[in-house]
């Protein structure tokens, strides 16, 4: 081929090697106008992850509650924490009134968070945060706390006896790190128990439940379970290799798909992230930043415990959270 | 054809080793029966690799015939997405499943088309692909799980042939079943072989090089999007995220297998057992309790032994 006719596929060849780093983004037209309508940037970890979307749909929903605020939601498809960076430096060119981010690693956004700080946009972290970074607060939960929370429900279910395995996703996810760490830390103050397996699926469903297939081959009588996080549960039969009699099983995430494992008995409790609220709160801190508050150095928002027993009052919080008509008030934390 | 068979029984050696490892340093139950050497386990380790065999039978017509698919975990992902979404939707089972099918099978040709006719590289054509199938997923979605599905549907995904066999394993021996037949028995079969062998020659000895390759992309496609079928019936939702990554297992299964990615040569069967490997290795890592930091460094490793193992003992002159 002459070197003319060479061009083009060099172009597309060029534009389809750099498709990947495209990202899609979502954007919320304004309420009524009242003056300029705030622009918030909501920047998750990644479009590719369903939990996301529920904050999607607090952010939204709250905004248009309020009223003359636009949402940009911005990703990268899958997690990445370069593009995230990438991301939030168009963001900060681009002189949005406020960005919120979950991020995929701590240190490599830490940069970027603070360069958008001293630009003078109102930033904060939600669901994964940037702790030695100079955003304004995290909203999400305390992940070692809850890691702790996690551990001891399973300590409880097991009457403190007995071999127990643990499943995280992503390996070396900081957030999924320091969630293990607190699990770990509370089995340790159960000296009849014995962390004796950890599997990492990394936040492939398909792949958690074949790696519980195989634990439950090699430990049959395995006292319990605990999930970092719900990849298994989204899917239907996860647990049939599991004699929920004998195996106590505790998870992170109390998403709609997981609520049949709660009514089947196969899970004792799920610990239940606020996700439409990372959206809502997101919205309300930066709201409040804009006005000149100053905002705590951290706001966690607890967590529901979700069980066979209080799943009804769950649901029902979660439809109200849905419904498009019902607006976000206060929901105290469920207990079991 | 006494030399495919000859590569074939070189991974099948591979895994009887394996399954002899692990046979003597598995657990073992209380009335000492193996935990790896049993039916159960076997057919649980035979269902969970079956998405990557079913794909990788698309994938070897596609690196025989000299390409290469990067696509396909996206491409089951859109196939996910769009089976679950049309059921959801109150969609029959065939319905879906074939709007599943028509949605691989036109990514497939439209990276063929690419490829034949836009004389793109196939490495380019199918990342763009990938990026853009998984990408249309999200979107299709909307970033949401899509569960609730019938039983009826998701009674296939979990079900069993006699009791004994999971039907995904089932659909998987046909599809290699198919795939083999097509490979090795069929003009179109010895046609993708010269295509991939040197595909000069194949164009100068006439053959319709332009439409094989539509065709083998096409299929590749359509192998991936039933794997996506059995995907959403084996776990009961659907979620833009299914199959990421799982190009490389594909590809990984598929050189195992013994097929060159120069192209030319390779077999179906050899690819299903590559899942094999891959699928026995993953399960001998977790009934071992083998540490979670050391998993990708012990699957790498293996995969290069495996494939150092059956390249020495088919000396060949070309790479």
């Amino acid at each position: 081929m002459t070197a003319g006719r060479r061009w083009p596929g060099i172009v597309i060849a060029v534009a389809l090697a750099l498709a990947p780093g495209v990202s899609l983004s979502g954007e919320n037209p304004s309420a009524p106008a009242s003056g300029a309508p705030l622009t918030f940037a909501i920047v998750p970890k990644l479009l590719d992850n369903p939990v996301f979307n529920y904050a999607r749909v607090g952010a939204e929903k709250r905004a248009r509650q309020i009223g003359n605020i636009r949402i940009l939601w911005r990703a990268p498809q899958e997690a990445d924490a370069a593009k995230q960076v990438e991301i939030i430096e168009s963001l900060i060119a681009m002189k949005v009134d406020g960005i919120a981010v979950s991020c995929n690693e701590p240190e490599a956004l830490r940069g970027v968070i603070d360069k958008a700080i001293a630009a003078g946009i109102p930033t904060i972290t939600f669901d994964s945060d940037a702790p030695k970074s100079r955003r304004l607060t995290y909203y999400g939960v305390n992940d070692l706390e809850c890691g702790r929370l996690l551990g001891e429900a399973l300590a409880r279910e097991t009457k403190g006896k007995g071999e127990v395995a643990m499943l995280t996703g992503m390996r070396g996810a900081f957030n999924l790190e320091t969630r293990m760490e607190g699990v770990r830390e509370a089995l340790r103050r159960h000296p009849g128990m014995a962390l004796v397996q950890t599997v990492a699926c990394d936040d492939d469903t398909a792949k958690s439940v074949s790696q519980i297939e195989g634990v439950m081959k090699a430990r049959p009588a395995l006292a319990g379970w605990a999930f970092v996080g719900g990849w298994p549960l989204f899917a239907r039969g996860a647990l049939d290799p599991v004699d929920a009699k004998r195996t106590a099983v505790v998870s992170w995430d109390a998403l709609p798909p997981e609520w049949p494992y709660l009514e089947g008995g196969k899970v004792r409790l799920l610990l239940a992230q606020r996700v439409f609220h990372w959206g809502v709160e997101s919205v309300n801190l930066l709201v409040a930043a804009a006005k000149g508050v100053r905002l705590p150095r951290n706001s966690y928002s607890g967590v529901d415990l979700v069980t066979p027993g209080n799943l009804a009052a769950y649901r029902r919080m979660w439809t109200r959270w849905e419904d498009p008509a019902i607006p976000f008030g206060r929901d105290p934390l469920l207990k079991p | 054809m006494r030399a495919l068979r000859f590569r074939e029984t070189g991974i099948v050696v591979v895994l009887v080793v394996m399954g002899a490892v692990l046979w003597a340093v598995a657990p073992r139950t209380a009335a000492g029966e193996s935990t790896f050497l049993n039916r159960e386990n076997l057919m649980q380790v035979a269902r969970a690799f079956s998405f990557i065999g079913i794909a990788s039978v698309g994938a070897t017509l596609v690196i025989v015939s000299g390409g290469i698919d990067l696509s396909v975990g996206s491409v089951l992902g859109l196939t996910v997405v769009t089976t679950a979404m049309a059921l959801s939707a109150g969609w029959g089972i065939v319905a879906a499943s074939t709007a599943g099918l028509i949605v691989s099978g036109a990514c497939g040709l439209v990276s063929g088309a690419l490829v034949a006719w836009g004389r793109l590289p196939p490495f380019i054509v199918t990342l763009g692909m990938l990026s853009i199938a998984r990408g249309a997923g999200y979107w299709l979605s909307g970033g949401r799980m899509v569960s609730g599905l019938p039983d009826s549907f998701v009674a296939f995904g979990q079900g069993f042939l006699a009791s004994v066999v999971p039907l995904p394993v089932v659909v998987m021996l046909l599809a290699m079943l198919a795939g083999a037949v097509a490979l090795r028995r069929t003009v179109f079969g010895r046609a993708v072989h010269a295509l991939g062998g040197n595909e000069a020659a194949a164009v100068l000895s006439g053959l319709p090089v332009a439409r094989l390759k539509l065709a083998v992309y096409g299929l590749g496609g359509l192998f991936s999007g039933l794997a996506g079928l059995i995907y959403v019936a084996r776990f009961g939702y659907g979620s833009s995220t299914a199959g990421v990554g799982w190009e490389l297992q594909v590809i990984s299964a598929v050189v195992i297998g013994g097929t060159s990615l120069a192209g030319g040569d390779g077999t179906v069967v050899g690819s299903v057992l590559g899942a094999a490997v891959i699928g026995v290795l993953t399960n001998g890592l977790t009934l071992l309790s083998v540490p979670e930091e050391y998993n990708q460094l012990v699957v790498g490793c293996v995969i290069v032994m495996a494939v150092l193992g059956d390249r020495l003992r088919m000396p060949r002159s070309l790479a």
